[in-house]
């Protein structure tokens, strides 16, 4: 089912956080927005994952099931990325595939330290596999590769193309080569 | 001019032989365990008490807003107050229990709360988005951020449980408790007794401390190594 974004705004007080937005998802498409700081697209992500409810417009066709990748890590710093990535999966994903997922991101030889040991490029993977592996109609991602270098971004970047097959995907993204490669739709807001 | 008074101030060797004497006498022990069971247990069921409440008043403000008066009334009434007004309802021996319970449990009860309303907000909406049970999201979010919490509290409340359960026993003159001993060494103007009491006491509470600290912080390195 496609998702329709009509005239969406969202304002703290005074303050725009999201001036009149409209747009279609379609089902299954990959989606890229792109803009300045401050523009609204994270607010965008937060109205999507039902964190806020928009000041006025509407958003219809959402999925029940839907992934993230935060802005921020959001990992539980003391437990190690395989419990972190259970944590969010509960029983929907059994163990060998999160261990694949996170060998295949390159964390194999950290799977079991605690994550506030992890490196910020290893802590953003282990962020993405949590997402990638929670099973969801809709995939949004808030700058994704970001504090990953060139040759993990690519790596993860396919992963992100390979488990998202058939899915809608939304990557949030300053960078217009991360775009390109992903080769979606691009919307600049 | 005071060390030449034993009365008053006994020289800290006499009381270093009073406490060997102590240690050696059968009802020394017997006399320990009967505080220590009762305080430690007066500290157990406060600490599981306020722990549960603390929690759930976290999740539920209107359990707060409940609570919030009894909580507030044990914190400002003299302990003394209590200790008499319990005396209308409890027999001596199991005052101190209810005493300690009644002093720790708004020192953990506040601390968790405090810790359940300051968890990482971020981290909560994690467990919105991916749906995390809230079961689990207790035990992997909320429950890692209450540790400094609890340590403290922890910290606070076990000196507090004693100084306020052998307070019980003394008052209440508690037959066969560390508080009863207290009491006839002031009766009988035996100083020695009661400064080698208080040493037997501060090592016990200190002695505690250190290993419950010591378990609870166990506990939990071996929850986070999983």
């Amino acid at each position: 089912m496609d998702i329709s974004i009509q005239d969406v705004t969202k304002t703290y007080g005074d303050k725009l956080a999201l001036p009149p937005f409209s747009a279609t998802l379609k089902e299954g498409e990959i989606v890229c927005l792109l803009g300045q700081s401050g523009c609204g697209k994270t607010t965008l992500l937060r109205l999507l994952l039902g964190l806020e409810t928009p000041t006025a417009g509407t958003i219809t066709g959402l999925p029940s099931r839907i992934s993230a990748v935060f802005q921020e890590d959001r990992l539980c710093p003391a437990f190690s990325a395989v419990t972190n990535v259970s944590l969010a999966l509960g029983r929907r994903v059994a163990k060998p595939q999160i261990l694949a997922l996170l060998k295949s991101l390159e964390l194999g030889d950290a799977l079991k330290k605690p994550v506030r040991e992890l490196s910020g490029g290893m802590q953003r993977r282990v962020s993405i596999a949590r997402s990638l592996l929670c099973p969801a109609d809709l995939y949004v991602m808030d700058e994704p590769f970001k504090g990953l270098d060139e040759d993990t971004r690519k790596t993860v970047m396919d992963a992100v193309l390979d488990r998202t097959r058939g899915k809608t995907l939304l990557v949030v993204t300053h960078d217009p080569e991360e775009a390109g490669y992903l080769g979606g739709r691009i919307i600049r807001m | 001019m005071l060390l030449d008074l034993p009365l008053l101030l006994v020289p800290p060797l006499e009381v270093v032989k009073r406490l060997w004497g102590l240690v050696r006498e059968s009802d020394f022990w017997r006399t320990l365990l009967f505080s220590f069971s009762r305080i430690v247990l007066g500290f157990a069921i406060a600490f599981v008490l306020a722990c549960v409440l603390g929690v759930l008043s976290g999740k539920w403000p209107l359990l707060e807003t409940l609570l919030w008066p009894y909580v507030i009334t044990i914190k400002t009434v003299p302990v003394a107050s209590f200790i008499i007004l319990s005396l209308f309802f409890l027999s001596a021996r199991r005052l101190s229990t209810f005493i300690s319970f009644l002093m720790v449990f708004p020192v953990i009860y506040s601390n968790v709360l405090e810790g359940i309303r300051s968890t990482d907000k971020e981290l909560l909406e994690m467990g919105q988005v991916f749906r995390i049970p809230w079961g689990r999201r207790l035990l992997y979010i909320y429950l890692p951020h209450l540790k400094p919490f609890l340590f403290s509290a922890c910290s606070v409340a076990l000196g507090m449980s004693w100084k306020s359960g052998v307070a019980a026993e003394v008052i209440g003159v508690a037959s066969g408790s560390i508080g009863e001993k207290l009491y006839e060494s002031k009766i009988y103007f035996m100083t020695e007794d009661l400064l080698a009491w208080t040493v037997v006491i501060v090592l016990v509470s200190v002695l505690f401390e250190k290993l419950f600290l010591r378990l609870m912080r166990t506990a939990f390195d071996l929850w986070e190594a999983q």
